[in-house]
This record gives structure tokens, sequence and C-alpha cells, in this order.
């Protein structure tokens, strides 16, 4: 018998804290809650480390300006529909709709130091190996539930990068890209010297030269798969799901209504799943808007409630657009970031790295809303409450599409749980 | 009181030679080898009882006095005074200051002796102990030995130099003498910067003894000798000053002292306040110009030199010297160390440029373009200077705007240079014209950047670049691009030079272990001489009753060959030539030609790149990163290094760690075990053992215990390893079929796990990264011939000899007999994988036909067909398009403003394998790198790895959406089908004599083949109309892609709303690509430019058949 199909896969699991820490969130199986009803998810990535004090976890307002820079919050809270629950003042379009909502407000993990290894975390949610490259969440999710034929299934708009590739899935699960909704993807968009007539033209050379390339070797199975491969490519790049792109489709109030260039992404991102994409990473660190994104060291923290309001406003449409189309209970939004930041302030006036606590949203996708998971201390400094480890995190995110959490993967032979031990946060299955 | 002393200073008969002047350096350049005189032959010793209360000596060694102005106010430019009075003496290392023996020196029991001085060591080894001064000591005739009254030393312990005290003792009743010595705790880096050094001491009373290191008191310690109360031995010898055991070199000095005073009696004095206003070093050496070639410009490299302030006409002579034909250097070449790797320089150097040039006296104006501190002297006369640069982590500076230059000929200067324009009187005919540039500093990388010196002769309109070689060359972009690529082909050679000398050193060494590795072959298998893989292949073929499918044509060898040997298509003119050439042995000599090409080591390695895990990261790398040690295996792959050699180099991992050496195999950033990471590497790439599930548990599938693996990470950490926690399976238990053996905290010492397996075991070599390096590579480890012979087999054969390159425990040799006979022939060339690579290529098994019959495949009974690798692909394209691949640099600070520890600059690329991943995990657009970026979606299509934490030696080949997507619509490839001013398509469509010709061209050059009938006549079909009146010569051409993007955006401004515009700017302009030439008709252009298209696009391209 070969040995090595009693390999186990859990690489390398990383000390994950003190006791307090220890996954404690849902002490049963998995497989006793409902599976998720969710077909694709939209995952918002605040680039940087949203700083959770300043937008889903607000305390007592501190003040950067005074001299002993008192810790706290940068603004002020307003009520959300959710009973006796707050978010900071800039959100005033998504208060009212947190009844489509749960704040997750106990994450955690053990990377501060470096922006690289927690992006890194947050998507493969695990520590780094070096046995493996781990695939991303985008790439698990389009593994385990491919999309459907001619469209692709993972969509990043923002900057490729290992972190969100495929890992030991191989480049079949990747992303198609782009930096910039007005460009469109990269290698499906046309070069801009080529029309799509000459285009149609060079396609139907392509085929004549192709196909005497396969008359002059008959016999060449090799050449007959990559003409296959060549000509579905080329359909993805045709008019059927490249209009998807073509964001002026859409009525001007709708893409006013969803604000700049991050709105303009979320609602591309609402086209590409309402096409059948599964899953789509949606950037959000434009960094001329503060200077630094949600990196919000220094300077970065003046201006940073331009970048809450541009958030508040592209995610408040997105919901009512979702939902005004019937696909919020199967679209799974996920708003997250790598980590988040202190009540302290710094020198400048900003505010440096927390991963000890931090927040994210999780928005329809049929899960059981109006709720808020885990709480922190009275400086969002320490969890004193239900404790979510990435593992469990990324379970929920699983559960919720519908995917057993507890699935192994296989690197060669080598198996790989999808997550390290997560489990699902149960209070938001059925 | 006070009176002068005047005492001889000698030069001293013992020197220290050899470690200043690389030996690969003399062969190139007569380097003057004696120091410039340094110090007059009558110094002052001035005498002073300073207020009663104690004695001061006072040797000024030079005359002026301490600059306290001279410390540098904020804000002021470093470099100052450029002609200013020496203000220390220089001690070469060979020289000292002897100062006649007098009753003021001798200090005896019960005295207090304190001695103060202000040193600038350039050089400090540990261990090493180097004489500020001392009484006594000197060797002299008629003294004792060790007749040591006093000495103040500095001592190298942990890279720190510390203040010691030394003296010796006479115990009065037993007359018996012995060493005591005592060390600070606090030292400094000798690193030619300042240092403030006292030291107190009462003699009988050990415990008066203190030492202030600049200004402030640091505790100590006795050691040697321990503390004593016995009285020190006190004789008219000699004090000296630099040196002492009649110069022996480890005691001697290197680098500046001055302000040595000695006193005593309580001096009173606080310290700190003395130590307030360091001295300048600013020796007055005057260069020797005798050296200059009269036609060239000489560049020599001066390490270990002070940063602050910058030095000038530093004394020392140059560690390394080449010349050149253009004052335009563009970078350095790289520095080696033994055995012939990649090392980092100092983190400071000085770089110095001059020529003796041929010009009239007049008012003539210059040109200077340089990075950090530099100084232009025209005769040995400064006349301007640039400042230092300032290093910067913030990003929020402003980007600098790109100059605007009223004169078109001159082009913008690159991220983080400076320019100045100096109008100069030139008095006499033929001056001399020094740059000296300071190179590096603190928090900074060790980058020169581009140095340009350009001239503009009085009556000229332009500045051209100053040179000796006609015609002169202006400074415009393309001028400037030709002089970089003269100037970095040149340093290629250089470094090759040095790399072969230093590889010399060792050659009896291998020569004699490539001697015993071929008997040993020879024993393994006699008849290895008589057989050959056909031979062994043909008895395959036989046994399987099987037909094999025939020779290849010329067309599909050439192509295979250059693919597996170069990486690259050949070119339609290589084709044809090939095509023509009736010479019965034209396949032995091509193959033998493109082995020696150097473009062979760009092809290669990216296998060993993926096979050894090199994981570079350009940004703080955090990600199980390396080094870019890719620089290494590249020039080990240039100088066909023996495998044995190249596995050695690797495992002692010498060298920089982060600009190329084989250090960077030893990092794995934010990995608490890397060494067991790499033991698996290294296991797995060369023994065929795979460890990889012994990281945290025992292996399922072999024997191997975690155990094992933590054993051989110790032998190359050569210390033992605490298990840490992350190195198991919590929850590991009786459900699982694994086992965790290896508790965490557990200590595990160096071993060697294969002795049963391999039959080799551990001889007593004293360092056990050397120990398991020859485990590997010894003549009787025969599985190291076996997997590497393999890997080499498959990666041309398309299909290895065993299931898994990596794993040789897992399955059978496919064919036994086969792999021996590759192994032992392997063996037998002393480890040369070109020659085994020239053995296989020249078999008729490796010139078959292709096919996609596996069970022919398998047997060789036919060739594998193969996808193009990733690289293959992206350097096939730009080859056959003839453009360069411009990229621009691979760094996030182009400027070098942070070290490479934080930034790495990989250069700028020329090939696929130089690329990296580009992220930033910032997603700030101002970081973006859209020309490289372009490259690297083709390559991550096609299954190159933007990270490489771990070792394949397999990729991914599965056929995705994707692929054609990128190859079809990317910005990459869209540049190969623009027919621009330097496509070498243009060229081919211009020159072609007919339209049939240009057709076969254009097949030659993309598919290597020419067109069958049907492919010709649907071509002309595309391409007949407006044929004959396709060109318009007159056109002018366009300037080249990679003009347009000079930019000043860099880590120091890119929180800039400015540099986010900027690359913005950068994205359009690189999805608009090249500009189309003028020369050809629009409208034939855009259909040949399909034709271009659809000829990278159809299936045959991307497949090695």
């Amino acid at each position: 018998m070969n040995r090595r199909k009693f390999c186990t896969g859990v690489a390398s699991t990383a000390f994950t804290g003190p006791a307090l820490l220890s996954p404690a969130v849902s002490r049963g199986s998995s497989l006793a809650l409902q599976p998720g009803k969710a077909d694709s998810c939209i995952f918002i990535w605040l680039g940087g480390g949203a700083a959770q004090i300043d937008t889903f976890d607000p305390k007592k307002v501190g003040d950067p300006k005074q001299k002993t820079k008192k810790p706290g919050s940068a603004y002020r809270k307003i009520e959300t529909a959710i009973q006796g629950h707050y978010l900071c003042e800039h959100m005033t379009g998504l208060a009212p709709r947190m009844d489509r909502g749960v704040i997750l407000r106990s994450l955690h993990h053990d990377v501060i130091d470096e922006h690289a290894a927690a992006v890194n975390r947050m998507h493969v949610g695990r520590p780094a190996s070096g046995t493996t490259l781990y695939p991303s969440i985008g790439s698990m999710v389009v593994h385990e539930r491919p999309a459907g034929n001619g469209v692709p299934g993972y969509v990043l708009m923002g900057y490729p990068s290992a972190t969100r590739g495929p890992g030991f899935l191989g480049p079949r699960h990747g992303y198609i890209y782009l930096t910039d909704t007005s460009a469109g993807a990269a290698g499906l968009r046309l070069p801009v010297d080529v029309s799509s007539t000459r285009m149609s033209r060079r396609n139907s050379l392509l085929n004549r030269l192709g196909r005497s390339q396969i008359n002059k070797q008959p016999k060449a199975e090799r050449l007959r798969e990559q003409m296959d491969s060549i000509q579905a490519g080329l359909k993805l790049a045709g008019p059927a799901f490249m209009k998807n792109f073509d964001l002026s489709s859409e009525s001007a109030d709708l893409r006013n209504a969803y604000g700049g260039e991050f709105g303009q992404r979320c609602l591309l991102a609402r086209r590409l799943v309402q096409s059948g994409v599964r899953f789509v990473e949606v950037g959000f660190n434009l960094n001329f808007i503060n200077g630094t994104g949600w990196d919000t060291h220094n300077d970065g923290q003046e201006n940073q409630h331009l970048l809450i309001q541009q958030l508040d406003q592209a995610l408040s449409t997105l919901l009512d657009d979702l939902e005004k189309r019937n696909l919020l209970d199967s679209t799974l939004i996920v708003v997250t970031t790598e980590f988040g930041r202190p009540p302290e302030f710094d020198a400048g006036g900003g505010r440096g790295h927390q991963s000890t606590a931090f927040s994210s949203l999780l928005l329809g996708g049929g899960l059981k809303t109006s709720q808020v998971i885990g709480q922190t201390d009275e400086l969002a400094k320490k969890i004193i409450e239900q404790p979510v480890s990435i593992a469990d995190f990324h379970a929920t995110i699983f559960q919720a599409m519908g995917i057993d959490p507890a699935t192994e993967l296989y690197d060669g032979d080598r198996p790989v749980p999808m997550t390290d031990h997560g489990k699902p946060v149960r209070q938001l299955f059925g | 009181m006070s009176f002068d002393l005047f005492f001889p200073a000698r030069k001293l008969k013992q020197s220290v030679t050899g470690h200043r002047i690389s030996p690969a350096l003399l062969c190139m350049v007569f380097l003057p080898q004696t120091l410039s005189p340094i110090l007059s032959s009558q110094q002052p010793l001035r005498h002073t009882a300073d207020r009663a209360r104690h004695e001061v000596l006072d040797l000024t060694l030079q005359t002026g006095s301490v600059f306290p102005n001279q410390t540098r106010k904020k804000g002021a430019p470093l470099i100052r005074d450029y002609n200013g009075k020496s203000s220390g003496m220089f001690f070469d290392g060979a020289s000292c200051l002897m100062i006649p023996g007098n009753p003021k020196l001798k200090f005896d029991q019960g005295d207090r002796v304190t001695l103060e001085a202000w040193v600038a060591p350039l050089e400090m080894a540990n261990d090493q102990q180097v004489y500020i001064l001392g009484k006594g000591r000197t060797h002299n005739r008629g003294f004792s030995r060790e007749n040591q009254n006093y000495a103040l030393r500095l001592r190298g312990i942990n890279d720190r130099a510390r203040i010691s005290f030394l003296f010796r003792s006479r115990n009065p009743k037993s007359g018996q003498e012995q060493f005591h010595r005592w060390n600070s705790e606090a030292g400094f880096s000798a690193d030619g910067s300042w240092h403030h050094v006292v030291l107190e001491y009462e003699f009988g009373k050990p415990e008066n003894i203190a030492a202030y290191l600049d200004g402030k008191k640091s505790p100590g310690s006795w050691d040697m000798g321990g503390p004593t109360t016995d009285p020190p031995v006190v004789d008219e010898d000699e004090l000296w000053v630099g040196s002492s055991m009649a110069g022996a070199p480890s005691a001697s000095f290197v680098g500046w002292m001055r302000g040595i005073r000695i006193y005593r009696g309580d001096p009173g004095i606080q310290w700190r306040n003395h130590a307030r206003h360091p001295p300048v070093p600013l020796p007055s050496i005057r260069l020797d110009h005798s050296v200059l070639d009269p036609g060239k410009v000489l560049v020599e490299i001066i390490e270990k030199v002070p940063v602050s302030p910058p030095p000038l006409r530093n004394p020392l002579s140059p560690n390394e010297a080449y010349l050149v034909d253009h004052f335009a250097l563009d970078g350095l070449p790289r520095k080696y160390i033994r055995p012939g790797v990649i090392s980092d320089r100092s983190t400071a150097f000085l770089v110095r440029v001059r020529t003796r040039l041929a010009i009239n006296p007049g008012q003539h104006e210059f040109l200077l373009r340089a990075k950090s501190a530099t100084a232009f002297l025209l005769n040995d006369r400064v006349i301007a200077s640039l400042p230092m640069m300032k290093k910067n982590s913030s990003g929020h500076e402003p980007v600098p705007e790109l100059k605007e230059y009223s004169d078109a000929t001159l082009y913008p200067p690159p991220p983080g240079h400076r320019e100045i324009t100096i109008s100069a009187n030139v008095e006499v005919p033929n001056p001399v014209l020094t740059v000296e540039t300071l190179v590096g500093g603190k928090g900074l990388r060790t980058e020169l950047g581009e140095l340009l010196l350009g001239m503009r002769r009085s009556g000229e309109s332009s500045f051209r670049i100053v040179s000796h070689q006609k015609p002169a060359r202006s400074m415009t972009y393309q001028d400037w691009y030709a002089v970089s690529q003269k100037y970095r082909r040149q340093i290629r050679l250089i470094e090759k030079r040095k790399r072969i000398e230093l590889a010399k050193l060792d050659a009896a060494k291998w020569e004699s272990r490539h001697r015993d590795a071929r008997l040993a072959a020879l024993k393994r298998m006699p008849d290895l001489r008589r057989l050959s893989i056909d031979r062994l292949v043909e008895d395959i073929h036989r046994r399987e009753k099987i037909a094999p499918a025939g020779p290849c044509d010329d067309f599909a060898f050439l192509r295979r060959v250059y693919l597996d040997t170069l990486g690259i298509p050949p070119s339609a003119r290589e084709v044809l030539q090939f095509a023509n050439d009736r010479d019965p042995a034209k396949r032995r000599k091509i193959i033998d030609r493109l082995l020696n090409d150097d473009r062979y080591a760009g092809h290669w390695v990216s296998y060993w790149q993926d096979v050894l895990a090199e994981n570079p990261g350009i940004l703080k790398p955090k990600l199980n990163n390396t080094g870019p040690f890719r620089f290494w295996i590249h020039e080990s792959l240039l100088d066909n290094k023996p495998m044995d050699r190249f596995v050695t180099e690797l495992i002692e991992m010498k060298g920089s760690p982060n600009e190329g050496g084989p250090a960077g195999f030893a990092q794995a950033t934010q990995n608490d075990v890397p060494f067991a990471a790499k033991a698996n590497v290294l296991c797995r790439a060369f023994l065929g053992i795979d460890l990889t599930c012994a990281r945290c548990h025992d292996s399922p599938s072999n024997d191997f215990r975690q155990e094992d693996l933590f054993q051989l990470a110790a032998m190359l950490k050569e210390k033992p390893i605490v298990v840490p926690r992350t190195s198991s399976v919590p929850g590991a238990d009786k459900t699982n079929a694994i086992r965790v053996t290896l508790q965490p905290g557990t200590r595990v010492q160096p071993g060697w796990p294969f002795e049963a397996e391999l039959k080799v075991s551990p001889s007593s070599t004293t360092h056990s990264r050397s120990q398991f390096a020859e485990l590997i590579t010894r003549p009787d480890n025969d599985r190291f011939s076996r997997v590497v012979a393999n890997r080499i087999w498959t990666r041309v054969m398309g299909k290895g000899l065993m299931d898994s390159a990596d794993d040789f425990l897992l399955g059978q040799p496919t064919h036994p007999r086969l792999l021996d006979f590759l192994a032992n022939s392997f063996q037998a060339s002393g480890y040369n994988a070109k020659q085994l690579l020239r053995q296989i290529l020249n078999s008729k098994t490796y010139q078959q036909n292709s096919s996609g019959n596996s069970r022919l495949t398998k047997h060789y009974a036919a060739h594998s067909v193969r996808r193009m690798t990733a690289e293959q692909l992206v350097d096939s394209l730009f080859a056959i398009s003839g453009k360069p691949m411009a990229v621009g640099q691979i760094s996030f600070d182009p400027e070098g403003r942070r070290t490479s520890a934080t930034f790495l600059n990989l250069g700028k690329p020329e090939r696929a394998w130089e690329l990296v991943s580009l992220a930033n995990e910032r997603d700030r657009p101002a970081l973006a790198l859209p020309r490289a970026q372009a490259i690297v979606d083709l390559l991550t299509a096609y299954g190159w790895r933007e990270s490489r934490p771990n070792p394949i030696s397999q990729r991914d080949e599965s056929v995705t959406l994707v692929q054609p997507l990128v190859l079809a619509n990317g910005d990459a490839s869209h540049r190969i089908t623009q027919l621009s001013d330097d496509s070498a398509i243009t060229d081919l469509a211009l020159q072609a004599t007919g339209l049939d010709d240009c057709i076969t061209r254009t097949y030659l050059q993309i598919l290597s083949r020419p067109p069958s009938n049907e492919e010709s006549q649907i071509t002309r079909e595309l391409l007949s109309r407006g044929f004959d009146s396709r060109k318009n010569l007159a056109a002018p051409r366009n300037p080249p892609y990679s003009q347009q993007f000079r930019n000043a955006v860099s880590w120091s401004n890119h929180l800039h709303p400015n540099a986010t515009r900027i690359k913005l700017e950068i994205e359009q302009a690189v999805r608009l690509g090249d500009k189309p030439t003028a020369r050809l008709d629009p409208d034939w252009r855009e259909r040949m430019e399909d034709l271009v298209w659809a000829l990278i696009n159809s299936p045959e391209f991307t497949l090695v058949q």
C-alpha cells in the first residue's frame, strides 16, 4: 500500500496565542450547521489595515492633537439598526442598513510588523510554512465551486500578487485582474490599437493558420489541445462576457450613487457576480484620497474620514442594488483588512498596527444578520468575548458559500485542509 | 614649562601585504603599490606641565588643531574644505611613529598614567589587538622582547573595537614577569569614523582603572594575567605609535590618529568635553597620476572609507581598479570572494575615476552627474561637489520634477541622481580630471548608479561624454544607452576574470576530487567507455519491441536544440544558414556553439531557481524569502562550474546575502527553522530524498523521521537546533497515520542520518557545512550523480527516468542501465553539466521525431512534446522581435535610500529569469512597475512561480483560459506584434526581396520552419495587397520604447499624489506600447502585424516538438 495516502496535511500550525484566544466559537462539528446559501462572494479589501476603532468598533473619542495624544476613536459614534451597537459617524448609509449584516469585532492574528505577511495571512488563512505555497481564499472557493462555462471564476480588482493567487492549486484557479475599472481586465481588454474589427480579422487568420498547422501534423494531439484552449480563451474575450465591463450601460443615477473609483469597482463587482463570477476581490486602497490609504500612519489619519465616507457610500449602494435585484441572499459581501490599528496615536497623529483585535463586516449572503460577533475592551485593544481566528473567519466564509471548511485539498498527493481546524461562527447559520 | 622634542619616524621593514589588493586585479592594470609618504621626517612633541597638577605629553601628530568649528551643523553640506589642511595622521599598517625613550615617558609603581587619543581605524579583525601606542615591546635590540611598560590598544571583539590596556609586571621577590590585560565593555565599529578613547591606570592599584569611549565611562575587566599589585617593567626603550613588535602586521594600526596625549597624575579633565569635537580626517595626499593610461579612464574602488565626512584622495591603495573608454559608469563590477562568489563591499566605499584629457587651456564647461557625496577635481583642485544622499523611509517627499533641458542632446538623470554644471578655466593643457564619489553609507544601498562626466569645450554647442574615443558620444539617451551597454559588457568580462582567478585557488583540490570521481565511476561501470546513450536506448527498443519515431528534420532539430540550450528559437538567418549547411557534422558543431553561448546560462538558471526555491522579495521580504542568489546560479552556469563545486558553494552559503551571493540561500524570512527548509531543499535537489513531511512529523511515505531533518538542519546551522512549536501537528493522534516523534523544545545535534541509505559516512571535517557538502558530492556517493544526471536528462528529454526527480525512494528507474550510464558519464566528466548535455544532444535519441504517444516517449522511441516554459515563452517572444525587454529597474527604491535588506534592487532584466514578484501588498498604484508587470502577467499565466517558498522540479503545466488571453491581448506580447523601428520583423519586412521571401522569413523567424503550401497561400492572400508599395524609407525613425519611461518616482516620494499620477500615465504608455514605424505603409503594416500576432498565438508556437 502506498503510505503517501496517509499523509496528512496540517503543514505547520502556528501558535495561536494565549488560552483566551483559542478558538472558542463553536465547538461542535461544522457539519451540524446548515450549509450556507451564497453562490458568490464580493470580498472587499481595505488594504493597509483599516482602524477598527475609527470604523466598525467605535469607542470613546480620543484626540491626536492633544499633547498627551489621548487614545480613542477619531470620530463620534452613531446608532445602527442593530440595537445597542454603533458605527462611526461617517457611516451614515451603512448604520441604518446593518440589519442586513454582521459586525465581526474579534478577529485576531499574530502578524503585525509587515503588511505582506499579514495580507498573506488574511488571504491564505495560515502562516507561511515554506513547504508549499498555499492558495488564497478566492482560489479555494473557485476550486470547490467552479464558475460556469465562458465565465472566469475569480476576478481581482487590484494589483496582482502570489498572496491572492492559486498556490498549489495551480494556475487554473487563478484570477483575472484589473487595476482600473475604465481600462478593463488585463488579457481581456484589447490592445489600444486593435479595434474589434481588426481583432475578428486576427481571429479568423489565427483559425485558418492554426488549422493548417494541425493539417500539417494530423497526429499531434498537443496541437489540437492547444488550439481548443486558444479558442475557448478568446471566446472569453468576446462580447458575451466583455459587456459586463461596460459600466456605461448602467444608469447615470446608479453610477453616481456608487461614487468614485471604489464605488465603480463595487458596481462592476455586482455585474460580474450577476454574470456568474464566483469570487470578486475588490481592492480599496486608493492612496491619493488621503495619502496613505488605510495605512494611516502620521498624516494619513487626517483625511481618513474621506475613505470611510466613500466606503459607506459604495457599500450602502451595493446593498440596495443587490437587494433590488434579489441577489443579496446569494451574494456574500465580506469587508476585511490585514489588521486593525491601536487606539493610541503616533507622533504624527496617525496610528500604528494592531493585529490582536480588529473588525470585519459580513453582509447579505443568506446569513443570520443583524448581529454583532465578539466584543473588545473599552479601547478596542483586547478581545473580551468570542475571539474569531483567521481560520474561523475563513471557515465562516466557506460555510456561507456551502463549502465544508474541513474539505481537504491536494498539493500533489499531500492533503491540506482548507482551514487549519477553522470553525464557522455558529450564530450566523441556521 | 614646555619644551619640544624631535624624533625620527622610520618606515618599518616588515610590511602588511596582500590583503588590500585583490589578486584578480593585478592582471588588469598596474597599480601604484607604494603608499604616499605619510609624514614629514620631523614631528614636534610638545611637553607641557598643566596647571601643576599633572604633566602632559602631547604628541601632536600634524600641525593644526582640532577643528571645533568643523563639526557638522544640521543642513550643512558634508563635504567641505577639500583643500583643508590635514588634521590627522594616517597609518597604513606598515608604518609607525617611534619616539625615543626619555624619562618623561616612563611610568612606575604608584604612578598614574592617562592615555588619550582620537582614532579612526579602518580595519579591525576579531581577536586582533592593534596598537594605538605602546612603551616598550618594540623588539629593539638590547631590550627584552616583552618589556611592555604600558600600551593602549584596540581589541576586536564581536566586530567592535574595544579599548584595551596592556602592561607587563615583574614580581619584586621572584622576578617573575607576566602580562596583564584589561578590556573595556564598550566598543565601536572600525569604519573610519573618529572616536575618542581614554584609559587611566594607577600602577599598583588595579582597581584604579577606567576607560572612556567618546567621553563616556565604560566598565571593563581584567582578563589575561588578571589584576596585579606588582610594579610594571620600566626601561629606556622607545614608545611607538601605531605598531609594536617590530611592526607585526596584526599589531599595526590602519587608519587615522591625532591628539595623542599622555598625562601623569590626575588630569582632572571632563572627558566628555574633550570628546565633543571630532577632528576631520582629510589627509593631504597627492595622487600619483603617472599610472594613468593616456587613452583610457581609470576607475578605482577603495573600500572601508569613513562615511562622515566623506574622504577625499584616500591614501589607501585601491582594492580594485580597471580601465574604461568613457567617463560614464553604469554601476560597478561585483566584488567576489573565494571561491569566486558574489560578496558585499564595505557599507561605504569610494569610487575614484580619473583621466588625463587632451584639451587646450581655456574656459570649458563640465556636467557632472552622481548620486551621493561627490567631488570633481581639476588637476587635484576641487572645483565642484555634490552633497551626500540622505536615507529615507517616509515616502512623503515631493516627486522631483524631471529637468527640462534647453539642450535637446541631454537626457534626464535617473531617480536619486544629482547634477551640476561647472564652468572652469583650464590653465594648463592636458589636465587630469578626477571624480571621487562615495557609494553607500549608513542606511543606504551600496549602488553607484550612473556616474557621468560630460564636457562642452569652449565654442561647442552641446555636452559630450568625456572620453578619448572617436567619435565622441553625445549625452542623448541613445548614446548613453550605447555607452552603457558596452560598459556593462566590459563589466561582465571583468567579473568573469575575477571569478576565474579566485576559482583557480582551489583548482588543485577539485582536480584531485574529479580524478577520484572518474575512477569511482569507472569502477562502478567498467564498460562505461564502450557504451552510449543510443546503444542503451536501442537495447530498450529491442526489448520492448518498439519501432522508434525516426530522426527529426533540421528545422525541428534546430528549434528544439536552441530552446533546450539558450531558451530561445533561432533567428530566420540562423535557420537558413543551418539548413543550407552541407557539413555532415553541422549538428555537432551547432551544439558546441550553443553550449558555449552565454545565453545558455539565462535559460538554465530558471530551472535551478525552482529546484532550489530561490525566492527573493523586493520589499521588506517577509514571506519565507531568500536572498537573490539567482545571480550566483547564473554565474555558476556562465562558468560551467562543476556540479559538485556548485553544491559545495551553495551549502557553504558565503558571500553577499542580499546582492546575489550563495549566502542568500541561507535566508528564509519568518521561518523559524530556516535550515530545516534548506536541508529539505538540498536533499530533494541533490540526493533525491524528500523530507518535506519531516518538517512537522515523521514521513509517512519513507523511513525518515523528523529528527533526521533536524539533524541535517543542525549541520547547516553548525550548532544544535531546538525544535519549535510550529514544527508539530496539533491533533495528530491515533486517528491519523502520522506520527510526531520530536517534541517541541527538543535539542537536536548535528548529524548525518543517511549512512544506511547512501552508504557514506562523515569524515572528520571540522565544519559541519563542509561536511554536509562533502557527503553529498563524494565520489563514492553515486546518488548525487544519479539525481543530477536525471534532472538534466529530464529537462531536455521531457520525460524522466524516475517517477519523481525529487524522490528516488519512490518507485524504480524506468531504465536502470541508462540511468547508470548517464550518472557515471556525468561523474566521470567531473560533474560537468555541459558535457552531459553535449552527450545527450548529440544522441540519435534526442534527435528523434516527437510524439504524443506515451508508450513511445516512455521508452525514448520518440521525443516528448513539451510546452514552452513561461521563461522560454517570454524570452522567445523578445528574441523573435529582436527588441530589448526594457522593463527598467526592478526596485521600489531606485534611488537606493534604504539598505538592500529592506529593498532589493534586482537590476534591469534582459531575460525572464531576472524578474520577480512585483506585489507590494499595499495596492499602491505609485508602487506599480507597469512595464515589468506586463511580463510578469505573461510569466505567471504560463506557470512561472511568483513566489517560490518551496522547491519544485516539475511545474504545473495545466492549460488555462488565461494563457491564450494574456498572450493574445496582454501588454507584453502586444509589443512583440508591433512593428516599430527597433523590431527585427520590421527589418525583415523591409529587406524581403519579394512576397514569398517575406513570408518564408517570417515563418522561419517565428516558427523556425518554412511555411507549407497551404500556409503560404493564406499568408499571400493577406499580404499581397500593397506589398510592392509597402516601403517608405525616407520616413524618420522613432525613438525606442524605453526612452519615454524615465521618471523620478521612488519609495521616498511614492505617497505623494504626483507619484500616483506619474505611474498611471506610465500604465497608459505601457498599454500603448511601441510607436509603429513610419517606414512601412500603415495599412500593409497592420496586416503584417496581424500575421505576427496569429503566428505567436498559433498552437505550434508555444510547443517544443
